[in-house]
């Protein structure tokens, strides 16, 4: 079954707000009022981040919200709510554990409840705590274990580096949030909670609902007290975009979710940047996890760039070759369709070293020497993954792109011995095949080839090839109306292909038929206004029709282009003495 | 609903909303709630079942004004031990917005639940004592009549005098084709399912001491029809995903049945993908390669335990080696294999246990999903629940809520609360996903 329930919009799941340190009473009074007005919108399993940057240890406020949050839970017996005060500037005192310890005794009922109903915990605290100065584990463990046994989970904010190992995050079962900037601020605690929140739901999402990686997250309300505002998310927070006024909160939540399109570049942004927080938590395995499956996300979306990063990093993180090659191999294929030949070229040299499949990276190779014309480097490179069989390629591909690396270097005869090996034969194949003949001067077989790629529908971008091909055959056998009608076809599938217009000019006036080869050479020239022997070609038919000074015309314009043209400076000479220029008579 | 003189007298036409709620995992196909919503609608009233788990989001409000605009006038949750609270508190919102609306709860533990309960759940009006089909029309005949303060056949409730009443006993249908389908009634609809639940039988003959089953079905087993069943499964498979769990205890318990239903859906070319549950003593070679030309992708097996210290006390009277054989032959038909086992039972130490789980590794059964191991869950119903001493069961509470069973806070003679945690954490470092399984 799916999840949606019929009940309207999709409600709030997590409500982040910034406290105003500033507030006076009345204000306090007036804005937990207005939270318990929300509190019944929220979805039934709820989390309500409270941010007080400037609380120099004190939770004075977290109490007061998460007393409000109690009275709610009371009365409504379903909803679990999880709150999450964070704590800037906390000490290690007594007066700490003091203060926690009345906070926490608010959560006392509902774990009496929980044991009487043998369920789970409808009210935790989960505080996160920011050290007032930099601390030791030797300070912390004991502070988690007071916490522990008054069953609320803490967590730990620091700036650059934990002073726990992440053997002991694992083993305390902590979370750690690693801040880079040196200095505490509102934004940087948002930042930090909107790219774990972020990564979690994308972590969630791999197993559950793999195909909306790139979708929104859970959904979130951002609750600035300090500028009065509402934000549909983290990141319209961040971009200050507000949804509304802290008076209109109520209608907020009937609004509907963030639009998507913001959403996979803050996912970018926000899993690009929790390198250190997962190192910190031991949790980079689940990272690498995340950074692949973004990797083929973005690049499934067409967005390589990111996927090329999301991959090195897929890497960065990986601990076994198996990973690191899958994830090398992924960025060298982004960056072979951004056509960073280099890049990707670095990249699968990498990953073969890591491979088990080296055929597999070798056959890429040779696909990125393709693009850079290096046919004899591409030949190398798929003459390497034949003899590695490597199963991650069909050998007809293989077998395929060597021999149209052997063709575009001229060898037509290694080219026909390896398309001959192809198991399938299909378009693609009968068309080199085709090449192979036509090069190696096989007309007739060149040309059977041709119609039989014609047969087995090429894709509409190679349509126009074939036909030239066909026409180009049918000329070198003398039968140029065939030539033509196959020329037509060709510029039929391609009008701004250059070289169907030039053969089919030649075969016009091969045909006598000078004023269809005239029309013909212009469509040529209109394409490659630098192509000399078009123009020239003009004038020969001109000249064929009679038109002795529009031919000279044409040659003059020929050679204006190419002055090595030897037969149109001739022409010129014959033509102007036909005409008796060259004594001055007429 | 209409007044007369200040009485309420409600329409002939009841709306009645089914709720299914799992806090733990995402929603399944309510198929017991569907049944009961078929028979709702086949006798003219109108039904809607609504299922939600851990991943539907929704809030209480949205909740409570959803219901609010539906007016139902009867409700009906699915009941689980593990759900009860949450069940309640839904309760407790239909009562805020629809003070007037009845609300029974049902389900395999409902059935036995102390009396008393009803003292700890306010929002509650009837406790459906039994097979629900027939008792969820007999609580709308009686609120129709204006009867629903006396006492209700196939229920408990509270009793105006003080006390509780009890309706007299409803047979169930001896033949299950009486109850009309979910599916072809269109009360469950399978295009909005991964996979869809399928009850073909309902009971098992077998006595079981850790199972509510052998109390609630006496012992016996009713089916509906081989014609019925492919005509449910040939309207799921065409609109749905053609995924099909069979929730029957014991799939295959008449050889005959089983063997014309899956040549049935051979002939009639139904594309699905069947899982189903069976013991291990009604498996042959013959039997599973039919299975696999029908579609069926995974057999489920109960093992229990494999140490002969424990499973001569369960009752099952089926031993490991037939569980093995059965495991063989399932492999060897190509179709894959799920087992269900049990920790923390009786006469069980924690060196049985770990038989248990290397003779599922050795199997070659891969430990994930159902072949995660949980510890015996002890409900009402179950012979154990009825005499916990007797089976070295220790409660780890001397007193409970009158609506939970003892669950899974107890210890056993053989086993301490400790041991039983590091049984259940070398499975979790056995299973391929993390021992996701939680038990209703």
């Amino acid at each position: 079954m799916n999840a949606k329930a019929p009940f309207g919009a999709q409600p709030i799941e997590i409500l982040i707000v910034r406290l105003d340190p500033g507030s006076g009473p009345g204000d306090r009074r007036r804005f937990l009022r207005c939270l318990d007005s929300v509190l019944s919108r929220l979805n039934w399993r709820g989390h309500v981040f409270l941010v007080d940057e400037s609380a120099d240890g004190q939770i004075d406020r977290a109490r007061e919200v998460v007393q409000t949050i109690a009275e709610f839970l009371g009365a409504e017996t379903l909803p679990t709510m999880h709150v999450h005060p964070f704590v800037c500037g906390h000490g290690f005192g007594q007066c700490e554990t003091d203060d926690w310890e009345r906070l926490l005794a608010i959560t006392e009922p509902f774990q009496k409840e929980a044991y009487e109903h043998q369920s789970e915990v409808r009210l935790m605290v989960l505080p996160i705590i920011a050290p007032r100065s930099s601390v030791s584990s030797d300070e912390i463990l004991p502070l988690v274990g007071f916490f522990r046994a008054r069953l609320a989970k803490p967590s730990f904010y620091f700036h650059g580096e934990s002073p726990l190992a992440p053997e002991a995050v694992i083993a305390n079962e902590l979370r750690i949030y690693i801040d880079p900037a040196i200095e505490l601020s509102g934004e940087g605690i948002v930042a930090q909670l909107r790219a774990n929140h972020v990564f979690e739901s994308v972590l969630e999402r791999l197993e559950a609902e793999p195909s909306a990686l790139l979708g929104p997250c859970r959904r979130h309300l951002v609750i600035d007290e300090r500028d009065g505002h509402v934000y549909a998310c983290f990141s319209q927070w961040e971009s200050g975009n507000p949804l509304g006024s802290l008076e209109s909160v109520e209608g907020l939540f009937e609004a509907g979710p963030q639009p998507a399109e913001a959403c996979a570049g803050c996912i970018d942004r926000s899993c690009r940047s929790m390198r250190e927080n997962l190192e910190a938590n031991g949790k980079t395995e689940e990272g690498r996890q995340v950074s692949m499956a973004l990797a083929v996300a973005f690049a499934e979306a067409g967005e390589h760039a990111n996927g090329a990063v999301h991959a090195r990093m897929a890497f960065e993180l990986a601990r076994t070759d198996a990973d690191r090659s899958a994830a090398l191999l992924h960025e060298g294929l982004c960056h072979m369709s951004l056509m960073n030949l280099d890049q990707a070229e670095a990249a699968l040299t990498e990953g073969a070293a890591y491979s088990s499949d080296p055929g597999l990276f070798a056959y890429h190779l040779g696909r990125i020497g393709m693009t850079r014309q290096d046919y004899a480097g591409a030949v190398y490179r798929f003459e390497e993954a034949l003899a590695l069989e490597s199963p991650g390629v069909p050998r007809d591909d293989v077998l395929f792109n060597l021999a149209a690396s052997y063709v575009n270097l001229g060898e037509f005869e290694r080219g026909r011995l390896n398309l001959d090996r192809i198991e399938e034969a299909s378009a693609p194949v009968r068309f080199y095949q085709g090449l192979c003949d036509l090069g190696g001067g096989r007309t007739e077989p060149a040309l059977e080839n041709f119609r039989e790629a014609l047969a087995l529908n090429p894709a509409p971008e190679d349509l126009s090839r074939v036909y030239f091909y066909m026409g180009s055959c049918l000329k070198d056998l003398g039968r140029y109306d065939e030539a033509i009608a196959a020329l037509e076809m060709a510029v039929k599938a391609d009008p701004n292909e250059y070289a169907n217009y030039n053969l089919m000019g030649f075969c016009f006036y091969q045909t006598k038929r000078y004023e269809k080869a005239i029309e013909a050479l212009y469509s040529a020239v209109k394409i490659n206004p630098a192509s000399a022997i078009d123009y020239a070609s003009i004038g020969s038919n001109l000249r064929e029709l009679g038109r002795y000074e529009d031919a000279i015309a044409m040659y003059n314009m020929a050679l204006s282009i190419d002055p090595g043209l030897g037969f149109a400076r001739e022409n010129i000479v014959k033509l102007k003495k036909a005409l008796g220029i060259e004594r001055g008579e007429g | 609903m209409n007044t007369t003189a200040g009485v309420f007298i409600r329409e002939t036409i009841m709306r009645v909303l089914l709720v299914d709620f799992n806090p733990f995992m995402a929603p399944a196909t309510p198929i017991s709630l569907g049944y009961l919503g078929a028979m709702v609608k086949s006798h003219g009233h109108e039904a809607r079942v609504l299922s939600l788990g851990s991943s539907t989001a929704f809030s209480p409000a949205a909740f409570k004004s959803w219901v609010r605009e539906f007016c139902p006038d009867l409700v009906g949750f699915g009941t689980y031990q593990r759900n009860i609270y949450h069940i309640h508190a839904l309760a407790t919102m239909v009562k805020q917005v629809l003070p007037g609306a009845c609300v029974v709860l049902g389900g395999p533990q409902v059935t036995f639940m102390p009396d008393e309960s009803l003292n700890v759940l306010p929002s509650v009006d009837f406790l459906c004592r039994g097979e629900g089909e027939r008792v969820i029309l007999a609580i709308a005949e009686a609120i129709i009549a204006g009867r629903a303060s006396s006492p209700v056949p196939g229920t408990t409730s509270r009793n105006p005098a003080g006390g509780y009443m009890t309706g007299s006993g409803v047979t169930p249908a001896q033949d299950l084709d009486e109850y009309p389908s979910p599916w072809l009634e269109d009360v469950l609809d399978p295009a909005q399912m991964d996979e869809a639940i399928m009850l073909t039988s309902r009971g098992c003959p077998y006595g079981c001491a850790f199972c509510y089953t052998p109390a609630a079905s006496g012992r016996k087993i009713r089916a509906h029809s081989v014609e019925r069943v492919i005509e449910d499964i040939a309207f799921v498979a065409r609109h749905g995903t053609g995924r099909l769990w069979f929730a029957d205890p014991n799939f295959s318990f008449n050889r005959r049945r089983v063997e014309e239903t899956l040549e049935g859906i051979a002939r009639r070319g139904l594309r699905v993908d069947m899982w189903i549950e069976t013991r291990a003593d009604m498996l042959d070679r013959e039997l599973l390669d039919l299975m696999r030309r029908a579609g069926v992708r995974m057999v489920a097996m109960g093992l229990e335990s494999a140490s002969e210290n424990v499973f001569p006390h369960l009752n099952k009277g089926l031993d490991p080696d037939r569980v093995r054989r059965g495991i063989e032959m399932a492999f060897g038909a190509g179709l894959d294999v799920e087992l269900f086992s049990q920790f923390a039972l009786p006469h069980e130490r924690f060196d049985d246990a770990m038989v248990t789980l290397n003779f599922v590794k050795k199997a070659g059964v891969k430990i994930r999903g159902n072949s995660n191991a949980q510890q015996m869950q002890i409900y009402f119903g179950s012979e154990i629940a009825s005499d916990p001493a007797r089976f070295g069961v220790k409660p780890l509470k001397e007193w409970r809520e009158p609506c939970l069973a003892i669950g899974a806070e107890f210890e056993t003679e053989w086993m301490t609360k400790a041991e039983i945690e590091r049984i259940k954490a070398a499975w979790k470092a056995e299973s391929l996903d993390g021992g996701k399984r939680l038990v209703s």
